[in-house]
């Protein structure tokens, strides 16, 4: 993988006076592009990301018709044809406009709850397997106590503090992912702060929190990072999940989990209606997990440096 | 560090240094037991022991980065006349680590943060103890990796530790470590991970250090015969102890611990045909137990009665030449001589 510079090239071409040009933000740019090109599945990844995302941001500029809007001069059940793509639903709502709208919903919250999990989470765990003593056994006995919750029940219970809607879904996947996280940063940082170049770090003189965030941290980001991207996921169908309960999104607001749910009673008479917001799903899954690799690969410091 | 300091004064002293670690159960095991030593400027002393004798945990205590549950039970360090020991970890920051004492490691690569280039670890020393523009820093740094012999260091200083060879990343580890000037710099085993014709590059480069800037080091190994070649004082520690220290030449000449010279005996001589290689048998004391007598007699081809019941002082044998081992000691008569 890593293209170990060749001893004879790098000692004898060009003269020890050759200062090469600082590199540009656009060479680095170009870095990331070359990258890119080399690892087709993170490009799959990032384009079909890409596309959900400008979905999502124009949404009533691509969708023909508004979410809710019951087609009176239709029959429901309508099969695919050129005015509605989809087809319609039970309602004789436009199908294509509803998975373009749903988007939003699907994105936003997976986006939202996965970074506010992780920000909570994963520098509790990075202090707690830094410090250690009694201040890990108390983030750890918490997260003990956090995950012997099944999210079902903490979207209950967060229902009965702050009423339903989307924020309870969110605040939900927010709590849920907190322990996962800080488990994880912990563990690394467990392993990490043991190697020689963290005791080098102190030989130098170097402060401890900078200690936590140069030679920890960069170490470590990487299996966060495939944990939050796998996690973007489980998000998106916890979202499902709970808004089939009854809990999260709340008709008519379009959430492909909700789509899907509805989808399931008219399974027999229209089994199209399941899967155009299931495909969509998977497609966004999918992107999640291709770029979560790619990105990986990209933080890995050998890729970074046989790039330049 | 403020009293000005005299020709004499050794740079560093530490004396009846001892170093514990508190086992669960309460047992205690003694890492490092009354060991006193003095380092002058430009000077090399060179520690030799097997596996877990102590040399490490002795090097880290000077700049007091002993392990937990390890603790510096007992002992001063001096610099420049200085208890080092009675510092905080903010004044050791401040005024210890990285511009008085310094350390290189065994392995190099693990030594190295991967995740940045050598030029921001180089930088990143600058950015703690000097106040220097961005500018400086980078020329500052490619400078020293020059003077650390790697070739093309304006191109090289940009890239990652894993691209580098196991020489040249000691090398950018010695800078790093020299890039404050630090007086002192402990050497763990600088060259043992490294191929055997690197090694003399790293102990050539070692001591040009030595020449030019009056820079001493702490030169720890197993290796008696590469310390009594590079180095001008030889500490020997056993099980924790001091077994043996004096000046090089006179300890490679002329030995008097039973175990220096079973040290001795166990490394092949290149211009010595057909001789056997003696290693010295049994292992090493539990160092949580307590033992009444000398703790190397269980080993010793020498050994005597005496060596059972009574533990052996540090015996001034000839100036400046210390031996633990009752074959010197007055009341014990006898052999007076160790040597081979």
């Amino acid at each position: 993988m890593s293209t170990n510079s060749d001893p004879a090239g790098s000692t004898f071409d060009d003269g020890p006076a050759l200062i090469r040009p600082r590199r540009t933000r656009a060479d680095a740019v170009r870095v990331w592009l070359r990258f890119m090109r080399g690892n087709k599945m993170m490009m799959i990844g990032a384009a079909l990301m890409l596309v959900i995302v400008i979905v999502a941001v124009f949404a009533p500029l691509i969708a023909p018709y508004s979410y809710n809007e019951m087609m009176t001069s239709e029959r429901p059940f309508e099969r695919p044809s050129a005015s509605h793509l989809f087809g319609t639903d039970n309602f004789g709502r436009d199908v294509f406009s509803r998975v373009v709208f749903g988007s939003r919903i699907s994105l936003g919250v997976a986006l939202v709850s996965v970074f506010f999990g992780t920000l909570l989470g994963v520098p509790l765990g990075m202090l707690a397997g830094y410090i250690g003593g009694w201040f890990d056994s108390l983030v750890m006995r918490f997260s003990d106590a956090v995950m012997s919750i099944p999210t079902i029940l903490m979207a209950v219970a967060v229902t009965a503090m702050i009423g339903s809607g989307l924020r309870v879904v969110i605040l939900t996947l927010a709590l849920v992912f907190i322990p996962g996280g800080a488990r994880l940063a912990r563990g690394m940082v467990y392993s990490v702060k043991e190697r020689e170049y963290v005791a080098a770090a102190k030989v130098i003189g170097e402060r401890r929190t900078q200690t936590l965030l140069r030679y920890i941290f960069p170490n470590i980001v990487a299996p966060i990072i495939v944990q939050a991207t796998l996690r973007l996921s489980a998000a998106v169908l916890a979202e499902a999940t709970i808004s089939y309960l009854g809990y999260g999104t709340q008709a008519p607001t379009p959430s492909w989990g909700l789509m899907l749910a509805d989808s399931q009673v008219y399974m027999w008479q229209a089994p199209l209606l399941a899967v155009f917001p299931g495909l969509a799903l998977v497609l966004l899954v999918l992107a999640g997990n291709l770029l979560g690799d790619g990105l990986r690969d990209l933080l890995d410091p050998k890729f970074r440096g046989s790039l330049q | 560090m403020t009293r000005p300091s005299h020709q004499s004064d050794p740079y560093i002293a530490a004396k009846n240094l001892t170093i514990e670690f508190e086992l669960s159960g309460g047992r205690k095991l003694v890492a490092v037991d009354d060991v006193s030593f003095e380092i002058n400027r430009g000077e090399i002393l060179g520690i030799v022991g097997e596996s877990g004798s102590g040399k490490t945990i002795l090097a880290k205590s000077i700049l007091q980065l002993v392990p937990p549950p390890g603790k510096i039970e007992q002992g001063s360090i001096l610099i420049d006349g200085v208890d080092i020991l009675q510092y905080s970890d903010e004044e050791m920051r401040k005024r210890v680590r990285g511009t008085e004492v310094s350390m290189i490691f065994q392995e190099p690569l693990s030594a190295l943060n991967p995740s940045f280039s050598v030029g921001w670890q180089i930088e990143e020393v600058f950015k703690l103890h000097r106040e220097h523009d961005r500018n400086t820093r980078r020329q500052m740094a490619v400078e020293l990796l020059r003077k650390v012999s790697i070739p093309d260091p304006e191109r090289r200083i940009k890239e990652y530790p894993h691209q580098f060879s196991g020489g040249m990343q000691q090398r950018v580890l010695i800078a790093i470590a020299l890039a404050c000037d630090p007086k002192l710099l402990i050497a763990d085993e600088p060259t043992t991970a490294l191929d055997v014709t690197v090694q003399a590059d790293i102990m050539d480069l070692l001591q040009k250090m030595r020449e030019e800037t009056g820079l001493a080091i702490l030169l720890i190994s197993h290796n008696l015969n590469l310390v009594a070649e590079r180095s001008d004082q030889i500490m020997v520690l056993y099980a924790s102890q001091l077994m043996e220290m004096g000046p090089s030449a006179r300890i490679a000449e002329h030995p008097l611990h039973p175990y220096t010279l079973g040290l001795m005996d166990s490394v092949p001589d290149i211009e010595v045909e057909d001789q056997k290689i003696t290693a010295i048998p049994g292992e090493m004391p539990d160092l949580t137990l307590t033992r009444g007598g000398c703790v190397f007699q269980p080993r010793c081809k020498k050994a005597m009665e005496v060596c059972e019941h009574v533990a052996p002082e540090l015996i001034e044998v000839e100036p400046r030449h210390v031996c633990r081992c009752h074959l010197f000691s007055s009341e014990y008569s006898g052999v007076t001589s160790g040597g081979r």
